[in-house]
């Protein structure tokens, strides 16, 4: 029998967002700006994106990178948002 | 379905300080600083010991530090907030709102620290909303920062309201829903109540919305947080996918000269492109195609004004499949990223020189220093390049030369980029950086000789009896270095002021840029959607 898919949580998403930065264990706050955890320009958002989607893939959720908010200036809590909002 | 499987992370559930609020509240006896924080703190007799606490105060005037708490701290079970009070009195005619305040808890398992950061806002404030598609009751997810109204004010359902609208314009407002909660973790608030209340609307592709609406205040949702507009800002030429810059230059040996600089690029998933798309129905994630173009002009670049010695004066043009790859966790690597170029040109525009050239190079990408206000990457590069070359003029720069043993290229291409990112006091979307620096150096080693563009002091063509400055071409097997520092001042979002040496030769002639600094303003762009190139193999 087919297994109904589980929607995301803001959790989840959070720890995927988290997980998938250079330093997670920098990890303060959904308030903290990601180039705390070492998104510190757009080669390393783009990393950061691309780690989110592979991650999301391997528990069936697909996202384009275009719906993801990464970046130094961005902070956690609105990049879960994003992935959130987006996943499929 | 495949099970969630995220790496041990040491601090996963461990209770954290997450700042010092930017807010100080000040009575004539007191002064308080709020504290949030993130996950289960410690037992309360522990995390109020007033001894456990210790406040750092830096101020514009003389102030004791460090101080002590004058009663217990509070904690809000609600919000994650914990707030301290210390005495006024030390603070003599210091105003404590202009102090910098950090603070220090002893926990049983260790020290945890925290500090005011500007770049974080304490106002309560709404973001996206995303309502569940399906199920019942239905759950409705609020992405809340800053810190929210003590108690359990936000978890009162009576204060919500959740408005969804769907595909074809029918709308519904539920309140009060019948339960709320706000998560200091996550920064969400997630409300439900019964799918009833909202009828027949459809949820599928439904808009959401949401307002909190307390008795002194009114707050409602954002939007979600992608750009607004089509264009965004970047930090540097090689970040943008829309490039314009106007430079006035001065090299030795060389007068004064205006130049343009342009470069426009655009990429996609394979299928998105038209004839891709006949042969691939879906790529890899993150897999992407492109196609790009650059040019540099520089008028009145002939002899005898050696003022070719300034510029490679190169235009190239070229598709690109690329991916980016996140590397499992380790000290070094944070991510790589693979290019290849499966055709492309190298042209002179002055001159009949052209290559065609396919190529490749991955890109690893380490994570040097990360601090508050500044931080720096490295990037190596090992790559190749090979292709054939299409023409072999006769004459260059006014002279004959043999080029009839080039034909096959092959070439090592060895390379590092550099990023030096200072932030703005308060970064934010599209407009973080101050100032940026960019280094990058590359090495090409042909493994078949190839012309090499240098300048000697030689009788001139037309007249033997007088020497002069020339650029010679020659076919050589040397080593080709090719270095670029790019700096770049953001006066705003778009605009800035930009500095830039170079040193050393490019493809196809290899014309040799002798210390090469320029001065401009530019304008620089990327785009808000994923249309971006990989970064060209200069």
């Amino acid at each position: 029998m087919l297994e109904k898919k589980k929607e995301l949580d803001p959790d989840t998403c959070q720890d995927i967002v988290v997980d998938e930065t250079p330093k997670p264990g920098k990890f303060r706050g959904p308030d903290q700006l990601l180039k705390d955890l070492g998104i510190i320009g757009d080669i390393e958002a783009e990393v950061h994106k691309a780690g989110i989607i592979k991650k999301l893939d391997g528990i069936g959720f697909a996202i384009e990178a275009t719906d993801i908010s990464s970046g130094p200036a961005i902070n956690v809590g609105d990049c879960t948002a994003s992935v959130l909002a987006n996943a499929k | 379905m495949a099970a969630l499987a995220l790496s041990a992370q040491p601090n996963r559930n461990q209770f954290q300080l997450s700042r010092v609020a930017s807010h100080v509240s000040v009575t004539p006896s007191e002064v308080s600083i709020q504290v949030p924080t993130i996950r289960t703190p410690p037992p309360l007799p522990v995390l109020t010991a007033p001894d456990r606490w210790t406040i750092t105060v830096k101020g514009p005037g003389h102030v004791k530090s460090p101080i002590t708490p004058s009663k217990e701290p509070g904690y809000d079970p609600a919000t994650g907030v914990i707030t301290i009070s210390v005495d006024k009195a030390g603070f003599g005619t210091t105003d404590p709102a202009k102090c910098t305040w950090s603070v220090s808890f002893r926990s049983d398992t260790g020290t945890l620290t925290a500090a005011q950061d500007p770049a974080i806002s304490d106002d309560f404030a709404l973001g996206a909303v995303n309502g569940s598609a399906s199920g019942d009751p239905v759950v409705v997810t609020v992405r809340a920062s800053g810190i929210p109204p003590a108690g359990t004010v936000v978890n009162d359902g009576s204060f919500w309201r959740v408005q969804v609208t769907d595909s074809d314009g029918n709308s519904r407002a539920v309140q009060p829903v019948d339960q709320a909660h706000y998560s200091f973790d996550s920064g969400f608030v997630t409300l439900r109540f019964p799918a009833s209340k909202i009828g027949s609307i459809k949820r599928d592709n439904a808009s959401w919305s949401a307002a909190f609406l307390p008795p002194d205040a009114t707050l409602v949702s954002q939007a979600g947080s992608s750009g607004g507009g089509a264009v965004d800002q970047a930090k540097s030429r090689d970040d943008a996918d829309l490039y314009l810059s106007g430079t006035y230059i001065a090299g030795v040996g060389t007068k004064p000269i205006w130049g343009i600089d342009a470069k426009a690029g655009y990429s996609a998933a394979p299928e998105k492109f038209p004839v891709l798309k006949w042969f691939v129905s879906r790529s890899p994630a993150n897999l992407r195609f492109g196609i790009y173009g650059e040019m540099t002009t520089n008028p009145d670049t002939s002899a005898p004004v050696d003022r070719t010695q300034v510029d490679p004066d190169s235009i190239s043009a070229y598709t690109t499949l690329f991916q980016t790859t996140r590397l499992p966790h380790n000290p070094v690597f944070y991510g790589m990223k693979w290019e290849v170029q499966p055709i492309g040109g190298e042209f002179s525009r002055m001159y009949p020189a052209s290559n065609l050239i396919s190529g490749g190079r991955i890109r690893f990408i380490s994570v040097l220093a990360n601090q508050k206000r500044w931080a720096a990457d490295l990037i190596p590069s090992p790559g190749f390049e090979g292709g054939k070359n299409l023409n072999k003029p006769g004459t260059l720069f006014g002279r004959s030369v043999d080029l009839s043993s080039y034909d096959t290229i092959a070439r090592l291409r060895l390379g590092a980029d550099a990023n030096f990112y200072l932030y703005r006091r308060v970064p934010k979307p599209g407009d973080a950086y101050a100032f940026t620096l960019n280094g990058s150096w590359v090495a090409r080693v042909p493994f078949t000789a190839e012309p090499f563009t240098t300048t000697a002091y030689l009788p001139d063509p037309t007249d033997a009896t007088t020497i002069t400055r020339q650029q010679v071409v020659a076919m050589r097997k040397n080593t080709r270095h090719y270095v670029k520092i790019d700096a770049a001042w953001n006066i705003t979002k778009l605009f800035g002021i930009q500095a830039e040496y170079k040193y050393g030769s490019l493809p196809p002639l290899f014309e040799f840029v002798s210390h090469q600094v320029s001065v401009g303003l530019l304008f620089k762009a990327t785009y808000t959607g994923n249309h971006s190139v990989a970064s060209p193999l200069p």
